[in-house]
């Protein structure tokens, strides 16, 4: 009798570890339920898989290489090291940087993220920003760190429809007024792009960035600045994909939640389009798993005014 | 006196050459402004020297050393000796010594020396105030040691990457100077050299010659650093361009302002015992001076004033106060007749399409505020005041001319969360040349409608604001921030380092307040950020880059000594011309 029970235990627990709980939302907007509002469904669900992962974080480390590659970007050694100063640094976590801390390089294993710093490859309000490159150069510059960190190009999302790089090009501008011209005149100071993670070939987002790498270039196209955010993830357990209904039924029932705040009743929805993603924390944010969600663009008619949304909800059916 | 010292001290002179160098001789002896001595002579291409002194000469003089490993500049060079306060004994600068008599030693060649150059400021460039002066070095090995002379002084030597130093260009006399970088690159400096280790390779680039020109300038400390305690005194001197009223403010590492002098006069002397206003000896410590100087009307009492340019130091703080205030409790429209702002002709100011939305609750602003202030109390800052919701009142923000406390001014950081709107129209209650505005619709509950303040109404800095962040949306908005700027009404006075903000929308975040606290308090992976790269870092971590339909764009405007101010290690404003101003964008929320 006893040995029966035991056997119970072990499943229950063992069913335990494999589910995985829901995607926590709150992050991307608030609490937001359509409630006796009229949808209209013009989006099509073609482009959503039939299922979808739900990934389990797991602690992983840099490899000898990628560390040593980054310190060699960093322009620091082993002999730069010292003891993490943030707030909750472990023992495995990893602090290099020069005396005069110009230039840093800070590692934590267990999220996968790393950030590199170097103070003075961005030109100062009276120095000449010389050598910044174009877009074109910053992506190709990116590949190439991105190749010696050890991601591979299928690793990064695509854009739609094509095999170009998904990534966000971010300028960084100086300027102030000139007298002459009397108008606000700016420089390019740096070039930052990020390269977006993919997990399934579906994009990662997040506040603050989710999972990928921003890079940024400064005079001479010196790296000012390399975020990377690249859990260990191992795949935990695939769930079905949502239908039409269950989405309209997350909608009504505030399952989902919208990135505005609204002010007013809501009188009337139009679903234009759904796409897919994996929701990852800001980089150096301890999470546990990585949920795929949609968002959803929508109008929404207001009692006082129409607006576009973005919604986002579970992708997944949970059991 | 000084004058006899000099002429000493040139005849005193006996340049000798440890080498069968028969092109040795010295070609020339000169005499800056400040009176250091040059010495010019006839040198080998990749040679390297030695230059050293004595005070008398005798059968077995004692050489000291001045300076070591200096490499030639090519058929001539030079180096001028400003003596040397760092080694113990000091070594007196030349205009204070009675005699020095110099050696030069050529002690090597360079077989391969690296390469050096000053690749900004260029030749022939006019440069005025602080100058970042960026070099490159390359060269077989790493290189170890960056020097910066300034017409063959050493302004300063680093070691590692670096390759830019600003200089205050306030500090040398108006006109040319000659700017050479020296490099030495690491060869030989292994801990376990091999047996035929090559010794290290020098270089000196060739020469950037610009021109200084400052309305201040020769701002001068006769001493490093002076004891009082011994009847030291220490003399501070300036050159203006014109006839000016001055006033010369020493403060300590708090900023305070512990001695003030006034003057007017071409130039400025004045000779500090170490003691305060009230005539009290100051404690030993670090003081920063600044000199102000504005030209004084002509005797007819026409012409403008000069461009207001001042010496910006740098100081070493510690923990001071920050203010918060924050509004999210606006309710839902319509409130009462919810009218715009009046425009003060009669009608009112046209806002941007964008925002014609109600200017609803945003619900997080209070914990926006609240986790700042929880992460400053964490770092040691202490508050100086938390006015949320009801209990700030548009008073607060104004400036005393308009009827307000500026109540920001009373902190030393300042964190302001709410709404922000944007006119397309002018504001004639302003002025009479109708600026467009950036607007904060301040609600106070049983009110019957917003009170708009004006950006324009505020004015931010003071000998304890520094740095003031506004989170709300578009205050800093291209077409508002220059209208402003053209109209003389920006709000940043010539006490605030920096302004916070944004040029775009901007979203609600939580953590925002959070991370750009830990950011500026090093709490975060990645170091101790400046103010700016820590709004900027919390911008990143919590405006969404999911699939955006806009971009959200930080921006902080401000002095350029500023901008890379951080919490405890800082630069007071360098100058009072408002197109000195200057504005550094961030993308946070960039389209893909």
């Amino acid at each position: 009798m006893k040995l029966i029970i035991y056997f119970v235990v072990l499943v229950v627990a063992w069913l335990e570890r494999a589910q995985a709980g829901e995607p926590s939302l709150e992050r991307l907007g608030v609490p937001w339920r359509v409630g006796d509002a009229t949808v209209q469904w013009n989006a099509t669900l073609h482009d959503l898989p039939s299922s979808a992962a739900v990934y389990r974080v797991v602690s992983g480390e840099f490899s000898p290489v990628v560390l040593s590659n980054l310190l060699r970007l960093a322009h620091l050694s082993e002999r730069n090291r010292v003891k993490p100063q943030w707030e909750g640094a472990t023992e495995r976590d990893l602090s290099f940087r020069d005396a005069s801390e110009t230039r840093i390089l800070d590692l934590i294993p267990d999220d996968g993220y790393a950030i590199l710093r170097n103070t003075k490859a961005i030109a100062s309000p009276r120095e000449p920003a010389k050598g910044v490159p174009d877009e074109r150069q910053a992506l190709k510059q990116a590949v190439a760190i991105a190749s010696q960190l050890g991601i591979t190009r299928d690793q990064l999302a695509k854009r739609a429809g094509s095999d170009d790089l998904r990534f966000t090009p971010i300028l960084r501008e100086r300027g102030a007024i000139d007298r002459k011209q009397g108008k606000l005149v700016k420089t390019v100071i740096a070039r930052e792009l990020f390269l977006v993670r993919a997990l399934d070939r579906i994009p990662s987002i997040g506040m603050g960035g989710g999972g990928g790498m921003l890079l940024s270039f400064g005079n001479y196209g010196q790296l000012a600045e390399l975020e990377l955010t690249w859990r260990t993830v191992e795949d935990q357990v695939r769930y079905p994909v949502a239908t039409k209904e269950q989405f309209l039924d997350w909608l009504k029932t505030g399952r989902c939640v919208c990135a505005s705040d609204l002010f007013g009743e809501i009188q009337a929805i139009t679903v234009k389009s759904i796409t897919p993603y994996y929701l990852e924390r800001a980089g150096g944010e301890r999470q546990e798993e990585i949920h795929p969600i949609t968002e959803i663009e929508a109008d929404v008619v207001l009692e006082t005014t129409n607006m576009p949304v973005r919604l986002y909800c579970p992708l997944v059916v949970y059991p | 006196m000084k004058a006899l010292a000099t002429t000493a001290l040139i005849l005193g002179l006996v340049p000798i050459c440890l080498c069968e160098d028969t092109n040795f001789a010295v070609t020339a002896i000169t005499r800056t402004v400040e009176d250091s001595v040059s010495l010019h002579w006839r040198s080998e291409t990749n040679a390297v020297y030695r230059i050293q002194f004595a005070s008398e000469l005798a059968t077995n003089t004692t050489w000291e050393t001045l300076y070591d490993n200096y490499p030639s500049h090519g058929a001539t060079t030079f180096w001028t000796d400003q003596g040397d306060w760092v080694t113990n004994p000091e070594v007196l600068h030349p205009s204070k010594a009675q005699k020095r008599f110099y050696r030069i030693v050529k002690i090597g060649t360079n077989v391969a020396p690296p390469q050096v150059s000053i690749v900004f400021p260029t030749n022939g460039a006019v440069i005025s105030g602080e100058v970042t002066v960026a070099m490159t070095a390359t060269g077989a090995a790493p290189i170890a040691t960056l020097a910066l002379f300034v017409d063959g002084e050493e302004f300063e030597s680093f070691s590692g990457d670096q390759t830019n130093v600003i200089i205050n260009t306030c500090e040398w006399a108006n006109g040319p100077h000659t700017l050479f970088a020296v490099a030495a690159d690491a060869t030989g400096i292994e801990t376990t050299p091999s047996t035929n280790a090559v010794g290290a390779q020098y270089a000196a680039s060739p020469y950037v010659t610009v021109l200084f020109s400052n309305y201040v300038s020769r701002f001068w400390f006769s001493e490093p650093r002076f004891e009082p305690e011994l009847g030291e005194t220490q003399h501070i001197s300036a050159v203006f361009a014109a006839d000016s009223d001055w006033t010369l403010t020493i403060r300590d590492v708090a900023s305070n302002a512990v001695r003030t002098v006034t003057g007017t006069g071409t130039t400025m002397n004045f000779a500090w015992d170490g003691t305060g206003d009230g005539g009290s000896p100051l404690p030993i410590g670090l003081y920063d001076v600044e000199v102000f100087a504005m030209a004084r009307p002509p005797a007819n009492g026409s012409g403008p004033a000069r461009p207001q340019r001042r010496r910006s130091y740098r100081v070493k703080g510690s923990p001071g106060t920050y203010g918060i205030a924050y509004q999210g409790h606006h309710p839902n429209p319509p409130i009462g007749s919810f009218t715009r702002p009046t425009n003060g002709l009669g009608g009112y100011v046209a806002l941007d399409p964008n925002y014609q939305l109600p200017y609803g609750p945003i619900r997080r602003a209070g914990e926006i505020a609240t986790k700042f202030a929880g992460a400053m109390d964490a770092g040691g800052w202490k508050p100086g005041f938390k006015l949320g919701n009801d209990s700030l009142r548009a008073s607060h923000l104004r400036k005393p001319s308009k009827g307000g406390s500026s109540k920001f001014n009373e902190v030393n950081i300042g964190l302001l969360v709410g709404h922000g709107i944007r006119g397309t129209s002018g504001d004639f209650t302003i002025a009479a040349n109708g600026p467009l505005q950036t607007y904060f619709p301040i609600w106070n509950t049983g009110q019957p409608n917003y009170d708009w303040v004006r950006f324009s109404e505020c004015s931010f800095g003071s000998t304890n604001l520094r740095w003031m962040a506004i989170f709300a949306c578009n205050i800093l908005h291209d077409d508002n921030y220059q209208d402003m700027w053209d109209k003389l009404v920006l709000p940043i006075n010539d006490d605030l380092h920096l302004l916070l903000s944004a040029r775009t929308s901007v979203y609600m975040y939580p953590e925002f307040g959070r991370k750009w606290a830990q950011a500026m308090l090093g709490k975060e992976p990645g170091g101790v950020r400046t103010v700016r790269e820590a709004w900027y870092y919390a911008g990143a971590k919590t405006q969404e880059l999911a699939n955006p339909t806009t971009n959200v764009v930080f921006r902080v405007a401000g002095w350029p000594a500023c901008f890379n101010d951080k919490l405890l290690d800082y630069s007071t404003p360098d100058s009072g011309d408002p197109t000195a101003i200057t504005i550094d964008d961030r993308q946070v929320y960039p389209q893909p």
